[in-house]
């Protein structure tokens, strides 16, 4: 048990065989997860791979099965209202008290807390144009999210944990909060942001952890998990298709070929440049890229694992 | 339209069950057990001069039939309670179904399935007719089975019984559809709706015991007077009564009709800029229940003014009939007539402000699994202060509305009686009731920390209790049960030595069940969804 107790300074969250299960269900099994202090950690997985089951034992909301965690140098299952106080939550389905405003909401969750930036609070309700004199009950799903976002930044703490944040918010409200998620890591605060989209943990995390059925996946930079990526890339070729293929099939890419001159392809990130260059130049049509999602990331994972 | 009502009978049958399948449960029971305590009409009659002369059964009940037969007595008791449950069902359904669907949002979705706006309002209209109509149709049933079993019940009696629970409990459900188009959300209509049953309480009360019987006939739960179940059997007035529903019915179409979804005729107040300045989870479980608790202050108050007037009247016109007073109280070995009507009075508000206690619980319970609770802790605050905020928030206030309830009866009666120390009585078989309000929270809260699902537990002891206070003697349940009910033993302020013993042992329960509830409640996950 006393395994974690070195490396609390340097790791906010840490969690070392990480067990959650209900009755003979194992939501969470055996995971293994550090987050670098100041660092924007996401946290990848289809629905219902025991992200949230995971937060909520690293909250203290949930005792773990087994294993080792310790959030801030405290074991949250122990010392819940201590850990929780310096941690930010913001839950993944975000329902709050329909009779209060907006405005009160924020009044009780800071208060309760005894730590809020009443200037900060000020300015998010102002960058994320919500109204706080609305009553909850009037409030959409985007609204909502809001208020629990403007409560989780505005409030003095050192860890933000994040459920499906953007969720409900418009593309303009994703952008401003993920320049508040980089305010927050330059201030040092430390981000476990919990996502199902690629795409959003790609634009903010400098490290991600994925799941998949309660188990660890891939851990680490997303810088060095990027070999696993790949596009897919389609497109059609008239007239004479020989040599580009020829051309493609040198460069050792996975290609299968259609009718009437279809092609697909999956490309790594760093030769998507050079593909869409040889089709250019061949004169193709209908060109698609798309970037590999999480599940062709899955599905990535499983291939290297089995060859 | 067939679609739609199944749909909806087969999300809500639970709920219908539980309530139709005891309250036809309690009708089976009460012919015969009247039967096997009072097997002849001629050894009922002192209970029946009794039962006449007291002031809180005319205020509860209202005057018993002539001369007393089995099913007269059934209706006149077991009756009324049927009459008041039946309505709560209705009005509780109905609210459920139309602005509770609305509110939660599971309307839009059928009416995005090219649902036109008035069947699904049609919808909600048959299911209301079908269980009222259920409710009505078990009850005559059950006492028409017993016809030829039990002497002096009458196939129509259990007719017309049956079809007066029906038609009252299906015109209360109207009516709570109505206010469902008036009021904004499904939580002020729940609340108009049941200020209209209050009200129709009132109004029979005052129909039953100001001389003016006309008056039954504008409230639902007078209805029962009016149609005479083994009384006369006056099934046209039914039949009329059948007629103001289609009434209703037609009010709440064209209200419905002229209604922008999710809005209401009345609007509340959108905006406000009002700050909460609480610190502590005590503090916020005040802010929280502030609306509840004035909402339930009111209703009592207004109960313990009313029991308060009625009794005093009347007891002060039984006392003036000094002979039949005494004469009675020799045969009956019953207590003064301020001691048995206020006694009884300190019953009902306690049963009453029970429900509050275990209401505000379960929606503790409630906030748990739509993950409120967690907000709260997630600030850093513990399990335990949660929970025992909750407890303590409804344990002060349930004190505050048995003291408001309390000093609106005694006020009233301190006014209008000036004997046998009413008023100190009124408040203090009012307040006496604290200790079980404080059992039965300390109860609930420890269901509520062990398994927030399983918060619906904690109505078992309080119906229990209730039922034997209120029909122990007819029911005739054994000693031990009357000692464990928790509402029958408030103290008497007034005599030379009150006993205290009972509230001391309530009390220790209640507090005994909290300080358990609170070690526990952090041994667990939280629950959600």
């Amino acid at each position: 048990m006393t395994g974690l107790q070195g490396g609390a300074s340097t790791h906010p969250v840490e969690c070392r065989g990480l067990v959650k299960a209900f009755g003979s269900f194992r939501a969470v099994d055996g995971l293994d997860l550090a987050v670098e202090r100041g660092a924007v950690h996401g946290f990848l997985g289809p629905n219902g791979a025991g992200k949230t089951t995971t937060i909520r034992v690293i909250l203290g909301l949930y005792a773990r099965s087994a294993g080792d965690v310790r959030v801030l140098g405290l074991d949250p299952g122990a010392h819940p209202a201590e850990v929780t106080r310096r941690v930010s939550y913001l839950p993944g389905d975000v329902v709050l008290w329909g009779s209060l405003t907006g405005q009160e909401v924020l009044d009780v969750l800071a208060r309760l807390r005894g730590a809020y930036d009443e200037a900060a609070e000020r300015d998010l309700v102002e960058r994320f144009a919500l109204d706080p004199s609305k009553r909850v009950r009037a409030y959409s799903k985007g609204n909502r999210q809001k208020v629990m976002l403007v409560a989780a930044l505005a409030a003095r703490t050192e860890l933000l944990v994040l459920d499906e944040p953007t969720a409900g918010l418009d593309p303009l409200m994703v952008r401003v909060f993920a320049d508040c998620v980089r305010e927050a890591a330059a201030q040092g605060r430390t981000t476990l942001l919990s996502s199902h989209d690629l795409a959003e943990v790609e634009q903010l995390c400098g490290d991600v952890t994925i799941i998949k059925d309660g188990r660890l996946i891939e851990s680490g930079p997303l810088s060095r998990m990027r070999h696993l990526a790949a596009s897919a890339v389609t497109a059609r070729l008239g007239g004479q298709t020989g040599p580009t293929l020829a051309e493609l099939s040198g460069i050792g890419l996975d290609m299968a070929e259609g009718t009437d001159g279809r092609i697909e392809l999956s490309v790594p990130r760093t030769r998507v440049p050079e593909v869409l260059g040889i089709l250019a130049r061949a004169h193709a049509q209908d060109i698609t890229c798309v970037p590999a999602s999480l599940e062709d990331l899955f599905l990535r994972h499983y291939e290297a694992g089995s060859r | 339209m067939t679609t739609l009502v199944v749909f909806l009978l087969r999300q809500q049958r639970a709920r219908i069950l539980a309530w139709v399948i005891p309250l036809a449960g309690l009708v089976a029971l009460t012919a015969p057990s009247y039967e096997a305590t009072y097997p002849a009409l001629s050894q009922r009659q002192v209970l029946i001069e009794t039962m006449r002369a007291n002031v809180a059964t005319n205020v509860f009940y209202g005057p018993i039939p002539s001369p007393g037969t089995l099913g007269q007595l059934l209706t006149w008791e077991t009756g009324a309670y049927v009459m008041i449950l039946g309505c709560l069902m209705a009005l509780l359904l109905a609210i459920r179904v139309s602005r509770g669907a609305e509110d939660a949002g599971t309307l839009e979705l059928v009416r995005s399935c090219g649902v036109a706006p008035g069947r699904y309002d049609t919808a909600v209209v048959i299911v209301l007719a079908l269980t009222s109509g259920l409710l009505g149709i078990l009850v005559g049933l059950v006492l028409a089975l017993q016809v030829g079993h039990v002497a002096e019940l009458t196939a129509a009696g259990a007719v017309s019984f049956g079809a007066v629970v029906g038609v009252a409990a299906f015109a209360m459900g109207l009516i709570a559809l109505i206010c469902g188009h008036l009021m904004p959300e499904a939580i002020t209509s729940r609340w108009l709706a049941m200020a209209m049953l209050g009200t129709s309480f009132v109004v029979r009360a005052l129909a039953d015991t100001g001389g003016h019987p006309w008056l039954n006939w504008i409230t639902p739960l007078g209805w029962k007077t009016v149609v005479a179940p083994y009384a006369g059997d006056h099934l046209l007035a039914a039949a009329a009564f059948l007629g103001v529903c289609a009434v209703l019915v037609a009010v709440e179409r064209f209200l419905g009709a002229h209604r922008e979804f999710g809005a209401g005729y009345v609007r509340t107040r959108g905006r406000s800029t009002r700050r909460v300045r609480v610190r502590t989870p005590f503090g916020f479980a005040t802010r929280l229940s502030r609306a509840q608790l004035v909402a339930w202050s009111v209703g009592v108050g207004l109960l313990g003014a009313l029991f308060g007037g009625l009794g005093s009247g009347l007891v002060t016109v039984m006392n003036n009939d000094r002979a039949t007073t005494e004469m009675m109280q020799s045969m009956t070995g019953q207590a003064s007539p301020v001691v048995s009507y206020f006694t009884f009075v300190g019953l009902i508000v306690g049963i009453a402000v029970a429900c509050y206690v275990v209401i505000a619980v379960g929606h503790a319970a409630r906030d748990e699994r739509a993950g409120l609770v967690a907000l709260v802790l997630t600030t850093g605050q513990r399990r335990s202060a949660v929970l025992a905020a909750t407890a303590a928030v409804t344990a002060l206030g349930s004190l505050i509305l048995l003291a408001t309830a309390g000093l609106a009866t005694a006020g009233v009666a301190a006014f209008l009686l000036h004997e046998d120390h009413a008023d100190l009585r009124a408040f203090g078989y009012i307040l006496g009731q604290w200790p079980a309000c404080l059992a039965l929270g300390g109860i609930a809260i420890l269901v509520v920390a062990v398994a927030p699902r399983w918060h619906a537990v904690a109505w078992v002891p309080l119906v229990g209790s209730a039922t034997v206070a209120m029909l122990g003697k007819l029911l005739r349940v054994p000693g031990w049960a009357e000692r464990v009910a928790v509402f029958g033993h408030a103290p008497d302020l007034a005599a030379a030595v009150p006993t205290w013993s009972a509230s001391a042992w309530f009390t220790a329960v209640g507090v005994a069940a909290v300080a358990l509830a609170v070690a526990a409640v952090g041994r667990r996950d939280i629950t959600s969804g």
